[in-house]
């Protein structure tokens, strides 16, 4: 061997000890390189998932749909077609082996092994300017990926059941752990990388999801409408709340757009295999995928009709669309041998009276036909992210580019796809539950419609649409900057996480209790709480929707539920008060209120009082020791 | 358990050597490697007839405190909380004098006519006084239980460990335990006592002791089971486990045990040598004395408080006054 080379490799194994005995040694005895170290473990995992994924992906395109790796955005489609067939191997490999570290790192061998058949993907390479941009604007998501969980979602669900399944080294479900009976597409993955990486290899993966998703839409618009098209599509999502708050959580909204974006791309371009792989897979990751899915597939199938040769166009179509469901049927499968309703949790609870898993109309500003036509405006200028009413925020700019898109669309036939597969999408979200992040699948269509009607704009009319979006910034951003700064000290290991949980957590005092004084062996049931993921005991139930499982286990049991929680070997209940409000409710009448919310709670409270032992309490929260009879 | 992972592997990897100031570095000496506790066969709790007593609401205190174990008695005086759910009035029962507190705190260690809580703006309260004094050495050293307060001195309880100090001094003596939080120490000076937790694996609960002038901690009752919720008056001491509220001359180590589902929310109330409890039988909880005097009826009654004649209560949210029409330290 050469010693210029071996002398190299010397000096760079000596430098990264030197640096890593540095934060080993750090004589203040504070753990600032934790973090940074388990940032990296993340980091070094996702970025593995990731490229494991493009070489599958590749490696399937080129044998399912060649052409699809031709152009610019080959690697976008790759890495997409990759994350599908991850999530669609993850089942049975879990199913089989359990749910394991080795498990998880066999599959991403046999992900990568795609690699191997040399699939013509050009990994992106953007440039310096648009790499600084990226990386200034993803301090915010580095800092809630470096910090300990406290985000509600991932909490109950995103990290919490990946942790929970490799500690009990098995797929779970039902009515004891509702979340595990979702399609798990993206959160067999999401398990598969936290045993490798910790919780932050999952958060950093999405992360990634994300870049590829805006690298992918600013490629797409330069590509098809110019410079300014290309700048604007991706300033559109990064200047909206609801895209940013999540990036650096592990989430599965952006995955979803991510795959939604593929198959409209796909659509446009008339690569039915890619579509229906993107459109399957954005149902499995997540339901609200179809929000743009039946869209395309409508438009597809009108335009297919329109056309000459109707029969085999129509054909094509429902074979694509067929292949799209047998990607996510497999879910539905699973629950089917469970015994379960097929889209178990979202329905499948009426065991137990006429339970429902959410009440659509808590949500926005209404669903009369004026609410509806008001919808752009409402969206726009009254949502808030703290409250119903949206629970979140966009740009405003895609409200000022709506006629230049519309204008867009009278010209351009990419541009009408997209408005029209938006603005369906949009009413069909309307008829639903109108919970702004459940949009975001929808939102790289809208903005590349936006960015379509932007590039016809001269400009001195640029410059406004500019305007409107930096006024738009302070309050979607606003948000994220106070996340950030809270998040700061704890991420850069200025705060111990302890400090950090009990400053953000009111149920910490309560789940620290649980951690460090429950019995080794114990085993907690969450009613109405859902902090399941920083809980180091195996747990049962927890919130999801309205407190749903909780609601339901007390409807079904009665007055025998803490008897069947002891016999089902719980040990523990972490119980919080919830004090429902009516006004919250508005649309249930005083009878169903109370049947509904105010008397389980209650006659729980009561029963707590009369069959278990309070061991602590703090604020709200209280952990109960069930006593069996 | 959590998942296991590289990054957690790697940060307890970091972690090693830069345990918590308050961590035992040892494992803490079991109650089975340690001589049992002394302790003479208990005697059945006799409880006499209840006496003629009378009772009255307390709306003036009808408002939810942060820590529900309040509002309770501080020898005549009850300490309660206003909307803001801090202990921030007190009332003479006698006198019916209202003070509010200056400065007030979440949580309190009571004792006659005082009020003490650790924290830069709190301290000791003399009542009627309604500014605390500044008082003591481990502010803001993460209790995690409210303190025992009997004079001259404080007992506090925090992760790993057991401390105590005189409410003038400024210097506090600790030992490693592990205590149970939420669970308040008990302290008869100079002896703490608390729930302890170190061998909860193998037979539950414990309640231990220390006097810091004799030796290091000791184990007081160490039986199979939960013993829980630990209170010290003058010389007896109570606490509750499975089988029920027990009373302890620690004195004498004689003992006696009444049966009853006691201690699965709230814990006894001692003055002196009588004891009150919350019960609950037959899905009914009621508030019960070993002198007799009772609160019980059509609805749920507990959080007993006791104090000479005064047994504080709470039914439904409201505070009541059970007033008995005679009182005094009866022996068990």
């Amino acid at each position: 061997m050469h010693p210029r080379l071996i002398g190299g490799a010397l000096m760079a194994t000596w430098a990264l000890g030197v640096g890593l005995c540095f934060v080993r040694m750090e004589p203040s005895g504070t753990t600032a390189g934790a973090p940074w170290l388990a940032a990296g473990a993340g980091f070094g995992a996702a970025v593995a998932g990731a490229l494991a994924c493009t070489g599958a992906g590749g490696a399937l395109l080129a044998r399912l749909d060649p052409s699809a790796l031709d152009d610019h955005l080959g690697w976008l489609r790759a890495l997409g077609a990759g994350l599908v067939l991850w999530g669609l191997l993850s089942w049975p490999a879990a199913a089989l082996l359990g749910v394991h570290p080795w498990v998880g790192s066999a599959l991403l061998i046999l992900l990568a092994a795609g690699w191997l058949l040399r699939p013509a993907v050009r990994l992106p390479r953007p440039g310096p300017g648009v790499l600084a941009l990226g990386a200034l604007l993803a301090i915010p998501a580095v800092l809630a990926l470096l910090s300990p969980i406290t985000d509600t979602d991932e909490l109950y669900y995103h990290l919490a059941l990946p942790a929970r399944m490799l500690d009990q080294g098995a797929l779970l479900g039902g009515a004891w752990m509702p979340n595990g009976s979702r399609p798990l597409a993206l959160h067999l993955p999401y398990a598969w990388l936290m045993g490798l990486g910790g919780a932050a290899a999952p958060r950093a993966f999405h992360l990634l999801l994300a870049g590829a998703l805006l690298l992918g839409i600013r490629q797409r618009a330069i590509q098809w409408w110019g410079r300014s098209a290309g700048l604007a599509a991706p300033l559109l999502l990064l200047g909206s709340l609801s895209f940013m708050s999540t990036l650096g959580l592990a989430y599965a909204d952006i995955p979803t757009a991510l795959l939604v974006l593929i198959a409209t791309d796909a659509a446009l371009s008339g690569r039915l295999p890619t579509l229906a792989i993107a459109a399957g897979g954005a149902l499995a990751v997540k339901y609200t995928g179809v929000l743009g899915v039946a869209p395309l597939f409508a438009v597809l199938g009108v335009r297919a009709f329109l056309q000459p040769g109707r029969g085999r166009a129509l054909g094509a179509l429902t074979l694509a669309g067929l292949a799209a469901l047998a990607i996510v049927a497999p879910w539905w499968l699973r629950n089917l041998l469970d015994g379960l309703h097929p889209l178990f949790p979202f329905a499948g609870w009426q065991d137990a009276g006429p339970f429902v898993f959410q009440f659509p109309h808590k949500y926005g500003m209404g669903h009369s036909l004026a609410a509806t036509l008001l919808l752009p405006w409402n969206l726009t200028m009254h949502a808030e992210h703290d409250s119903m009413v949206f629970l979140g925020r966009i740009s405003p700019a895609f409200l000022a580019l709506a006629p230049a898109a519309l204008w867009a669309a009278w010209r351009d036939a990419r541009a009408r796809l997209l408005v029209v597969v938006a603005l369906c999408g949009l009413l069909l979200w309307s008829l639903g539950t109108q919970w702004l992040r459940y949009l975001l699948p929808l939102l790289p269509i809208a903005a590349l419609a936006a960015a379509a009607g932007l590039a016809r704009l001269p400009r001195w009319a640029m410059a406004g649409v500019a305007a409107c979006w930096l006024l738009g910034l302070p309050a979607n951003l606003r948000p994220v900057l106070a996340t950030a700064r809270s998040q700061a000290p704890v991420a850069l290991g200025l705060e111990a996480p302890e400090v950090y949980l009990a400053r953000e957590q009111s149920a910490w005092p309560a789940i620290h209790w649980i951690n460090q004084h429950s019995p080794a062996d114990a085993k907690v049931a969450l009613l109405y709480s859902w902090q399941a993921a920083l809980i180091e005991r195996p747990w049962v139930l927890g919130s999801v929707e309205d407190h749903v499982p909780t609601r339901h286990f007390l409807a079904l049991h009665g007055d025998h539920a803490l008897q069947r929680l002891a016999d089902a070997g719980v040990t523990h209940v972490l119980w919080s008060r919830v004090n429902f409000l009516h006004k919250s409710y508005a649309f249930l009448d005083d009878a169903a209120f109370e049947d509904q919310f105010e008397r389980p709670e209650r006659e729980l409270q009561e029963a707590l009082q009369r069959d278990a032992v309070l061991m602590f309490e703090h604020g709200r929260h209280a952990v109960y020791k069930i006593q069996p009879r | 358990m959590n998942a296991p992972s590289w990054g957690r592997f790697t940060a307890v990897l970091l972690s090693v050597g830069c345990a918590a100031p308050f961590s035992p570095a040892q494992p803490l000496p079991s109650a089975h490697s340690l001589p049992a506790p002394p302790a003479s066969e208990p005697q059945v709790l006799v409880i006499p007839p209840p006496p003629a007593s009378s009772r009255r609401p307390l709306p003036a205190f009808r408002h939810a405190c942060r820590d529900s174990r309040f509002p309770a008695l501080a020898g005549p005086w009850v300490v309660g909380c206003g909307p803001g759910g801090r202990l921030d009035r007190a009332e003479h029962l006698e006198t019916g004098q209202i003070v509010e507190l200056d400065s007030p705190p979440d949580s309190a260690g009571l004792s006659e006519g005082q009020i003490f809580a650790q924290g830069d703006e709190h301290g000791l309260w003399t009542l009627p006084d309604p500014l605390p004094r500044h008082a003591s050495s481990l502010m803001d050293q993460g209790e995690i239980a409210p303190p025992a307060l009997q004079d001259p001195g404080v007992a506090s309880l925090h992760e790993g460990r057991v401390a105590v100090f005189l409410i003038r001094d400024s210097h506090a003596l600790t030992r490693e335990a592990d205590p149970l939080p939420w669970f308040p120490p008990a302290l008869a000076w100079p002896t703490v006592y608390w729930v302890d937790g170190r061998d909860q694996a193998s037979d539950g609960l414990d309640i231990w002791g220390w006097n810091h002038r004799a030796g290091p901690p000791f184990p007081v009752v160490t039986a199979p089971g939960d013993q829980r919720h630990v209170a010290s008056s003058e010389t007896w001491l109570a606490w509750i486990d499975d089988d029920g509220i027990w009373l302890q001359d620690h004195q004498s180590h004689a003992r006696w045990l009444h049966r009853a589902d006691a201690g699965f929310r709230a814990g006894p109330s001692l003055w002196g040598s009588v004891a009150c409890w919350e019960e609950r039988t037959a899905g009914d909880i009621d508030v019960r004395c070993s002198d007799g005097l009772e609160a019980t009826g059509a609805g749920d009654q507990g959080w007993p408080s006791r104090w000479g004649p005064w047994l504080l209560i709470r039914q439904g949210d409201l505070p009541w006054l059970v007033t008995a029409d005679a009182a005094g330290e009866v022996a068990p």
